[in-house]
C-alpha cells in the first residue's frame, strides 16, 4: 500500500512541477508528500516515524526522486521556453536583414543618380536632368513608404497588430509590380496570366507588391538557366491565388522545407552576396502573407523549374484592428 | 498579475496534492465508503 501512495505523490510532484512556475511548488509538494506517506500510509499509521530504518530510507528516497522529477520537468520547461524565444529572435533578425536589403537597392539608385546629376550637370540636357530627378523622387517615395511599413512588419512578427487592408484592383497592383520589377531588371520579360474580370482584393498593397517583386527577383537571381518567367493570378472559391513560375534549375529538395524560414540564404553556397541576401527575402514574403491570413508555398515543377504560390482571401474575413 | 500567478500556482499545488492524498486513502481503505467513514472518524476527533 505504501508503494502505491509513494507513486501517487511522486506523480503529483511531477504534475505540479509541470503546471506551475518555478521549482518551489514541486519541491514543497515533494516534502509534503513524504510527510503524508510517513504519517498516514506507513506503519504505524497516523503518527510520524522516522526512527525505523525502512521508513527513513523510504522517506529520503521519495523526496530525492520527487525533487529530481520536479526540477528536471521545470528545467525542460525552461529550455523549451528559451528555444521558442531564440527562434522568435532569429526570425526577427532575419526580417530586419531582409528589409535592410530591400532598403539598400533604392538607396544605391538615389546615390548613383544624384552623383551623375552633380558630376555631369553641364553635359546633361534639361530633359535628362528631369528624368534623373524623377527617378530620385520615385525611389525616395518608395523608401518612405517602406520605412512606414517597417514598424508594422515588426509588429506583425510579434503577432500584436493586424495589418490594415484596403480594397485594391488587381490590374493596378500588377502594373505597379511590373514597373518596380522592370526598374531593377529591364531586360527580364515576364509573362502575365491574369483574369479578364476586375478583381478587387483587400490587402496592404505596398506589402503585397513587395512579396511579388521579391518572388520575381528570386526567380531571376536563383533560377539558373531560366528562359521563361510567368506571373499568374487565378481564383479558387473565395481565394485568389498568385503564382510565380519559372523554368530554371528548380529548388533543391533539402531546401524546400527551410525556404521560408530565413535559413535559405545561409544554407545556399552562393559566392555572390547579393544572391545570398535575396534568399532571405522569402522569410519576409512568408511573414507578410501569414499576416494577411493567406498561405505561401514553394514546389518544383515536373518539367523543371519552380513555382512559388500564395493565396489571399477575396473578401476580407479577418477583423481589422 | 504576479499575485494572480501565485494564487494560481498554490491552487494547482493544493488541488493535485489533495487528489493524490484522496487516491492514496481510497487505495488504502479499498472503498470510497470506508474512506468517507475514516474521514468522518478523523473529523470527530
Amino acid at each position: 500500500m505504501e508503494k502505491h501512495s509513494i507513486t501517487f505523490f511522486i506523480f503529483a510532484a511531477f504534475l505540479i512541477s509541470l503546471l506551475t512556475d518555478g521549482y518551489i511548488y514541486g519541491v514543497i509538494s515533494a516534502i509534503l508528500g513524504m510527510l503524508a506517506v510517513n504519517y498516514a500510509f506507513t506503519l504505524p499509521y497516523f503518527q510520524w516515524d522516522f526512527i525505523t530504518t525502512s521508513n527513513l530510507i523510504s522517506a529520503i528516497i521519495m523526496v530525492i526522486i520527487a525533487i529530481l522529477t520536479g526540477t528536471l520537468t521545470t528545467k525542460l520547461k525552461e529550455h523549451e521556453a528559451m528555444k521558442a524565444e531564440s527562434e522568435k529572435e532569429r526570425m526577427r533578425a532575419n526580417l530586419l536583414r531582409a528589409i535592410s536589403h530591400d532598403l539598400r537597392t533604392p538607396l544605391t539608385t538615389i546615390y548613383g543618380a544624384s552623383s551623375a546629376l552633380r558630376e555631369k550637370r553641364n553635359i546633361l540636357t534639361m530633359e535628362q536632368q528631369d528624368l534623373i530627378l524623377k527617378s530620385i523622387q520615385e525611389d525616395s517615395k518608395w523608401l518612405t513608404r517602406m520605412v512606414e511599413n517597417l514598424l508594422s512588419i515588426t509588429k506583425i512578427d510579434d503577432g500584436r497588430v493586424k495589418i490594415l487592408k484596403t480594397p485594391i484592383v488587381l490590374d493596378e497592383l500588377i502594373d505597379s509590380v511590373m514597373t518596380k520589377f522592370h526598374a531593377g531588371y529591364p531586360e527580364q520579360e515576364v509573362n502575365l496570366d491574369i483574369p479578364d474580370e476586375i478583381l478587387i482584393i483587400p490587402m496592404d498593397a505596398i506589402l503585397i507588391e513587395q512579396v511579388i517583386v521579391n518572388l520575381l527577383e528570386n526567380a531571376v537571381l536563383h533560377a539558373k538557366g531560366m528562359t521563361k518567367l510567368t506571373l499568374s493570378v487565378f481564383t479558387i472559391g473565395n481565394q485568389t491565388v498568385f503564382e510565380v513560375e519559372d523554368n530554371g534549375c528548380g529548388i533543391k529538395k533539402e531546401l524546400l522545407h527551410h525556404i521560408f524560414t530565413g535559413c535559405y540564404g545561409a544554407m545556399e553556397d552562393h559566392a555572390d552576396a547579393k544572391k545570398r541576401n535575396a534568399g532571405i527575402g522569402l522569410s519576409v514574403c512568408a511573414t507578410i502573407i501569414k499576416a494577411h491570413g493567406g498561405d505561401i508555398s514553394a514546389e518544383n515543377r515536373r518539367d523543371g523549374g519552380a513555382v512559388f504560390r500564395f493565396t489571399l482571401a477575396k473578401e476580407d474575413e479577418a477583423v481589422e484592428e | 498579475m504576479k499575485k494572480q500567478s501565485i494564487i494560481k500556482n498554490i491552487g494547482i499545488t493544493a488541488g493535485i496534492f489533495a487528489l493524490a492524498l484522496l487516491c492514496s486513502f481510497v487505495l488504502q481503505e479499498r472503498t470510497w465508503k470506508n474512506t468517507a467513514s475514516h474521514f468522518l472518524f478523523l473529523l470527530h476527533f
